[in-house]
């Protein structure tokens, strides 16, 4: 694989067992393709676990295992775990916080493919893991913005959003009905339901999930007697979930599926009249068919309703062209990191003013009235303000207003307003 | 109509307004501009310059484009001014049309006699410190080498009116001097008189007597004359309601009441803002 590419899409799934890479590098085909743990290797699955050598290069992977051992050191592990959370790394006497943990491991993963393409360019990236809460993400494009990407040209989704792009990207008999996802790893089990409404206006994806960690775990799995155990338990769990429903497609991944030969009862009752697929790749797939902004599928005409992405619409009323409106601010079903928005007005005699949140499906709205802070005394209409929408995670936002002043005539004041909404209380 | 008015694009370019020495950075500090400075604004303050700067800075094409085709064709100012004013949301169809009639009110008058009128608008909607900065700054100007004793002479007379309507006599006395000095006549004759006696001040009053040849007499009869017209005040129907604000009303509970009380004086703390600034 020594030659020059232009990464046109990259995706990158940080797990705490492994991490995966696929990359788009040819304009005329939406084809990902996986990077391989190591050169001459056709599996995907990169450890992950990291090395810091003397000479402070990271390593990650078979690499990284290689490395310690020659050293004589130890690979760190558990570190996505650590970048979910925001913790920090204790490694051999130096602490590294979750942002530098962010910043070497993405760097190292970016290496590993520029190793094995010896010379590279990436336009667009896109970060999944198995949730992409607020510090994780603000890392995330922290350390991307540090290596050079610029921030349109990052995404950070979680495991469902990610779901959900890989499957509008198969063909339609994939998804024509309820499509299921069992992801069965050493860190948990977590079973996916991906609903489409496509008789509803707006056209909605759904994705629930419910998580049966507690009721499997990997290790006993080289058991063939708790494997018995798991085939019958996980048969329960299929007749319940798919009671009056009907799938078209079941995909199973994770080395719990993967890696070990069970659970035969359960996989008879799957591929009753339905298409099954194993595999490790799919997140990671997910995830570069997100970074591909230029990829138009049937996926742009549906509102996402899942965790990681935002529940309402936001808006606020203003006056534009002598009409008052309606003027939104965010959508619903937007990626929560990405479904901010900023707006300047003047205020024309008023001490208030009203956010409306709406219900897309239910179209059932919330008016919150929101008290401006007493600027000083100027005149009417001689106060500039912005207005300021951003969300902390997919059920959280934050409005702020500031004030502007009034260009020379009146200087801005310093004086500003914060409020907290959460949308779970207001449905 | 009120609420959040949808603001337009503002520049980090700026664009100088020399006739006042300020930078705009938008089309509604423009637009504000315009509105509150009509006497200044004049066919040579709209430019190819400023329609470049609306077309290319502020991107709003439409209206630069407007503009620059009135500039070629030599329109009135106050047609330019009316486009301008009346883009956007910034100002209601009413307030443009307030502007027009104060364009055609004012339009053909010299500048020092715009800015009198503009003084004289503010006094007649009792906006006496507002009014007080336009009449010093008229003066300020008149006093490099003004001809015209008799415009002199009314504009310290207005001033001294804006300073009585601040309750500062004293003050009100020293203005309705200077216009006696540059034309006396029996109105400012009367006026030093009320003024110096409102004042209570007896440098003043001793002042009006040996300066203007008030007598004691005439001084009595400014006094009744005042009296009659404190007591006259009292009973006028606006200020009695004013007044009734600050009455508890038949069975009127407490909570009310003090939000009643508070939104009156709410007013009054907004309007004194307004007029500070």
């Amino acid at each position: 694989m020594n030659k020059k590419v232009e990464i046109l899409a990259m995706g990158i799934d940080l797990a705490n067992d492994y991490t995966q890479i696929a990359v788009i590098d040819n304009p005329d085909s939406n084809e990902s393709k996986g990077i391989p743990a190591s050169r001459g290797n056709t599996d995907c699955l990169i450890h992950s676990v990291l090395y810091i050598s003397p000479e402070g290069t990271w390593h990650i992977g078979d690499d990284a295992v290689k490395r310690a051992e020659m050293d004589g050191g130890e690979c760190a592990e558990d570190i996505v775990n650590i970048m979910l959370s925001g913790g920090e790394l204790q490694y051999n006497g130096s602490v590294y916080s979750a942002y530098e943990l962010m910043c070497g491991y993405l760097n190292a993963c970016i290496e590993h493919v520029r190793f094995l393409y010896v010379d590279i360019s990436i336009k667009e990236i896109c970060i999944t893991a198995v949730d992409n809460p607020k510090v994780f993400t603000d890392n995330a494009y922290k350390a991307l913005g540090t290596l050079g990407f610029l921030k349109e040209n990052i995404r950070v989704i979680s495991h469902s959003e990610a779901f959900i792009y890989y499957t509008c990207a198969q063909r339609r008999e994939i998804w024509v009905n309820d499509v299921c996802l069992m992801d069965f790893t050493k860190d948990n089990f977590t079973f996916y339901i991906l609903t489409t409404k496509r008789n509803s206006n707006p056209k909605v994806i759904n994705v629930e999930l419910t998580d049966y960690t507690q009721m499997f775990n990997i290790e006993k799995l080289s058991d063939p007697k708790e494997a018995e155990k798991y085939d019958v338990k996980l048969y329960n769990v299929i007749l319940e979930k798919f009671r009056k429903r009907v799938f078209s497609t079941v995909f199973l991944t994770g080395r719990g599926f993967n890696a070990f030969s069970w659970p035969e009862q359960s996989m008879e009752e799957l591929l009753n009249k339905r298409h099954v697929f194993k595999g490790y790749n799919l997140f990671v797939k997910g995830a570069v068919i997100a970074a591909d902004k230029h990829n138009k599928t049937e996926r742009n005409e549906f509102l996402f309703e899942c965790p990681g992405r935002t529940k309402v619409d936001v808006g606020i009323f203003i006056m534009h062209d002598n009409k008052n409106m309606n003027l939104t601010l965010s959508k619903a079903g937007t990626n929560w990191h990405e479904a901010g928005a900023t707006v300047e007005c003047i205020l024309d005699d008023i001490n208030r003013f009203t956010v409306v949140i709406t219900d897309p499906v239910s179209m059932f709205n919330r008016n919150i009235s929101i008290v401006l802070p007493t600027f000083p005394g100027r005149p009417n209409k001689a106060t500039r303000v912005r207005i300021a929408l951003a969300y902390t995670d997919d059920t959280n936002m934050v409005i702020r207003v500031d004030d502007m002043g009034f260009g020379e005539f009146f200087k801005p004041s310093g004086v500003n307003l914060v409020k907290n909404i959460n949308v779970s209380q207001l449905f | 109509m009120s609420g959040l008015i949808l603001a337009l694009k503002r520049s980090d370019r700026a664009y100088y307004i020399s006739e006042s020495d300020i930078k705009i950075y938008s089309l509604e500090e423009l637009q504000y501009y315009i509105y509150n400075n009509l006497y200044l604004v004049t066919e040579s303050f709209f430019t190819p310059g400023l329609a470049d700067y609306i077309i290319n800075v502020l991107d709003l094409p439409v209206l630069g484009k407007k503009l620059e085709v009135m500039i070629k064709k030599g329109v009135s100012y106050k047609d330019m001014v009316s486009l301008v004013l009346s883009y956007g949301s910034y100002y209601t169809v009413g307030e443009v049309r307030d502007a027009e009639a104060d364009m055609r009110e004012t339009g053909d008058l010299s500048l020092a006699e715009k800015l009198k009128s503009k003084g004289d608008n503010l006094v007649r909607n009792n906006k006496y410190i507002q009014a007080r900065k336009v009449y010093e700054a008229l003066l300020s100007q008149l006093d490099k080498g003004s001809k015209n004793e008799d415009f002199v002479a009314t504009v310290w007379n207005n001033l001294g009116f804006t300073y009585m309507g601040l309750f500062l006599y004293e003050e009100g006395y020293y203005c309705y001097k200077m216009a006696a000095d540059c034309k006396l006549s029996q109105p400012i004759l009367d006026r030093l008189a009320i003024s110096a006696l409102l004042s209570e001040n007896k440098d003043l009053i001793e002042d009006v007597e040996k300066q203007y040849g008030v007598s004691s007499d005439d001084l009595d009869e400014y006094r009744v004359y005042i009296e009659k017209s404190i007591r006259k005040i009292r009973v006028e129907p606006k200020i009695l309601n004013n007044f009734s604000d600050f009455k508890l009303r038949t069975k009127e509970n407490m909570e009310s009441y003090y939000l009643r009380v508070d939104a009156v004086i709410e007013d009054w703390k907004q309007s004194y803002r307004e007029e500070v600034n």
